[in-house]
């Protein structure tokens, strides 16, 4: 039991990551949307 | 390949013959290793492999002797075991100091070299432990200490030789199945010695690494060995990983720009 | 120095014993002698020691590097083609696993502090040596193209590091190929032909989730598209794979990890190009399968490799199959 949750907790550092890019790109994908308009025009509309 | 060791070193290239017909399995050799080398202990385990509890080489084995026990005659010799033919065949294995050396080609800090005697030598102030070379070595030799964190094999007593002493395990080694010595000397010697014992009957036997243009252009420590190379564990036809690296840069150049243009396709549409 | 010179009794010949033979203490008694059943390893102990590698750093960088640079790529394209949210969210995602590639690549180090002694030399022959330098060309220009997108200063330099990031992340995503097949490890290593296609077709694919999970949907038809052509690359170079290998391939065809990781991505890969078109949430969903698919194969190939090198078995047969080979050569000519 004490073996398995050291395995798991090995891979902690991994999913973390995973999920911090997964959030940041999110994000940054939607700033533009929400707040600052993007400094090339975009020719495709939304 | 254009790079001549052998020429290079202008013949000062050293070596190990280890000639395991003669080789009693007294292990002095791992002991002296051990001793010289300041070797860290690596497991006091009972294998219930014949005679073998060292099990194989690694960061803190640096000589393994390996005891095969075989149903089969040696040669035309007496086994005296009742009605049964019985052999038991013994080799003490090592780093073979490869002329093209897979673990030295990968190392990317430098610290694995090639030093003037034709040996390959880890720094160990210079490895960072990334461990490439250990899945490098066709032969499973060098490993990463736990301890220290850094790789460590063989150096051929690098820290004797200066001082013209050979290493510590040719010299212990009470029967000469250890030599050490001039390269060419010992092939010749090998030759020699393999002439011999097939004429005394033992058809089997065959020198392993001492032919330059096998898959390592041929080894530093080769061996006088009765039996496939497998038996002993060795590998029968070790090939250097990076053989094949011209070829596989190219494919990865290929796959590189195949990455690029599918990528460009992908957007060059509007919708 | 050539021999040993420690005597009981001083003298330094080369002594007789050397020259013993067996069979010089006694001739052997004639006895039927028993067939012996051929053995091809050492009490089965494999021949190559262990990769020290442990998969959730090695594994996981495999994937990070390839998400890194796809991404880098994916983002340039999008910005050149006026895609903005696609390029900005790209270019986060791959700083985001640049940084997370030098942790894991760092994290697996014995040594970690000595990590800039790998900047000590440039070695070709070291594929972790062109990587360090990929690495080092490859991350000022990565971080550079996220911050003055983020920020929005400097757009020029901007645009100079997006595309530079994005040629390089190329090179940043393949070479992890040459990575692992430079290796006497057999899987990995005769793997070498197909390893770099299947790992550009699996960054393609996992950057192409990355944009359909972060992107507008307006903007993010590149990431479906470069989704679905990278899993497709992905699953003809595994095949491909598993077929050529013969004996060797074993561990590969045996893998879960690989099933898994071409159902995830495939199903990704189509769910994207089909619902994901009109449904945010959808293709969000398909984003992650298809993120989880292309690391589920990292972790796949990097464990098929590790059976591999753990069982003689597939270091010793295809070198005895290399060496009657050569022999029947040899004969016929
Ligand atoms: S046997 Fe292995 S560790 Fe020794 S020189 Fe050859 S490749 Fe390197
Ligand atoms: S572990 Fe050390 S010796 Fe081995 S390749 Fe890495 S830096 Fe070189």
């Amino acid at each position: 039991m004490k073996r398995n949750v050291g395995k798991v907790v090995e891979y902690l550092p991994f999913l973390g990551i995973v999920a911090v890019i997964c959030t940041a790109s999110w994000l940054a994908g939607r700033s533009s949307l929400v707040s600052r308009p993007s400094l090339v025009r975009s020719p495709v509309r939304r | 390949m254009a790079f001549d060791l052998d020429e290079q070193l202008n013949g000062s290239r050293v070596g190990f013959f280890t000639d395991t017909s003669i080789c009693i399995g007294c292990k002095a050799c791992e002991v002296a290793c051990k001793e010289w080398n300041q070797v860290p202990e690596d497991g006091l385990d009972f294998t219930g492999m014949s005679y073998d509890n060292t099990v194989g080489l690694s960061a803190d084995t640096w000589r393994h002797v390996a005891f095969v026990e075989q149903r089969t005659p040696m040669g035309r010799q007496e086994p005296g075991v009742g009605d049964m033919d019985f052999r038991w065949l013994m080799s003490s294995d090592v780093c073979k100091h490869c002329t093209q050396a897979a673990c030295l080609d990968v190392c990317p800090t430098g610290s694995l070299f090639r030093t003037e005697y034709g040996t390959v030598v880890v720094q160990e102030d210079i490895c960072n432990g990334c461990g490439y070379c250990v899945p490098a070595c066709p032969f499973g030799v060098i490993g990463k200490r736990e301890t220290t964190g850094v790789a460590a094999k063989c150096t051929m007593c690098y820290d004797r030789l200066p001082a013209g002493e050979e290493p510590a395990c040719a010299k212990t080694c009470p029967t000469d199945s250890i030599q050490f010595g001039d390269l060419d000397e010992l092939r010749e010697r090998a030759d020699r010695r393999l002439r011999q014992v097939q004429e005394a009957g033992m058809t089997s036997a065959r020198l392993y690494g001492r032919d330059p243009d096998d898959g390592v252009g041929g080894m530093g420590a080769f061996f006088l060995l009765l039996d496939e190379p497998e038996v002993y564990g060795l590998p029968p036809d070790p090939v250097v990983t990076t053989r094949d690296l011209p070829s596989m840069w190219r494919h990865v150049g290929v796959a590189a720009a195949g990455l690029l243009a599918g990528i460009a396709a992908t957007a060059w549409r509007r919708r | 120095m050539s021999q040993t010179d420690v005597r009981m009794d001083g003298s330094a010949e080369t002594r007789a014993d050397r020259e013993a033979t067996p069979g010089s203490a006694g001739r052997r008694r004639e006895r039927l002698v028993t067939q012996r059943a051929q053995t091809d390893s050492y009490y089965g102990r494999p021949v190559l020691n262990e990769p020290t590698w442990k998969d959730h750093d090695i594994a996981a960088y495999l994937f990070l590097g390839g998400l890194a640079g796809a991404s880098s790529t994916l983002a340039a394209a999008a910005e050149l083609t006026g895609r903005p949210n696609l390029a900005r969210a790209s270019k986060v995602g791959a700083l985001g696993a640049l940084g997370g590639s030098l942790y894991c690549l760092i994290h697996d180090l014995g040594r970690p502090e000595r990590f800039l002694n790998m900047l000590r030399v440039f070695k070709v022959t070291s594929p972790m040596s062109v990587g360090t330098w990929i690495l080092t060309a490859y991350g000022p220009q990565a971080g550079a193209a996220a911050a003055t997108d983020v920020s929005g200063l400097f757009p020029g330099l901007g645009r100079a590091a997006t595309v530079g990031a994005g040629l390089a992340g190329t090179a940043l995503a393949t070479y992890t190929a040459a990575l692992i097949t430079d290796t006497a490890v057999p899987v990995w290593h005769e793997a070498y032909r197909e390893m770099p296609f299947l790992f550009a077709g699996s960054a393609a694919a996992s950057a192409g989730g990355l944009g359909m999970l972060a992107a507008p949907l307006a903007e993010a038809a590149p990431a479906r598209r470069a989704a679905l052509l990278g899993t497709a690359v992905e699953c003809v170079a595994a095949t491909r794979m598993e077929r050529r290998l013969g004996p060797v391939g074993e561990p590969l065809r045996r893998s879960r990890l690989l099933r898994l990781g071409e159902a995830l991505s495939l199903a990704g890969a189509l769910a994207g190009v089909t619902i994901g078109r009109r449904s945010r949430v959808a293709a969000m969903a398909a984003g992650a399968a298809l993120l989880a698919g292309s690391a589920c194969t990292r972790f796949g190939i990097f464990h098929a490799g590790m059976e591999s090198a753990d069982d003689p078995k597939y270091t010793v047969q295809p070198q005895r199959r290399r060496l009657a080979k050569a022999r029947a050569e040899r004969e016929l000519a």
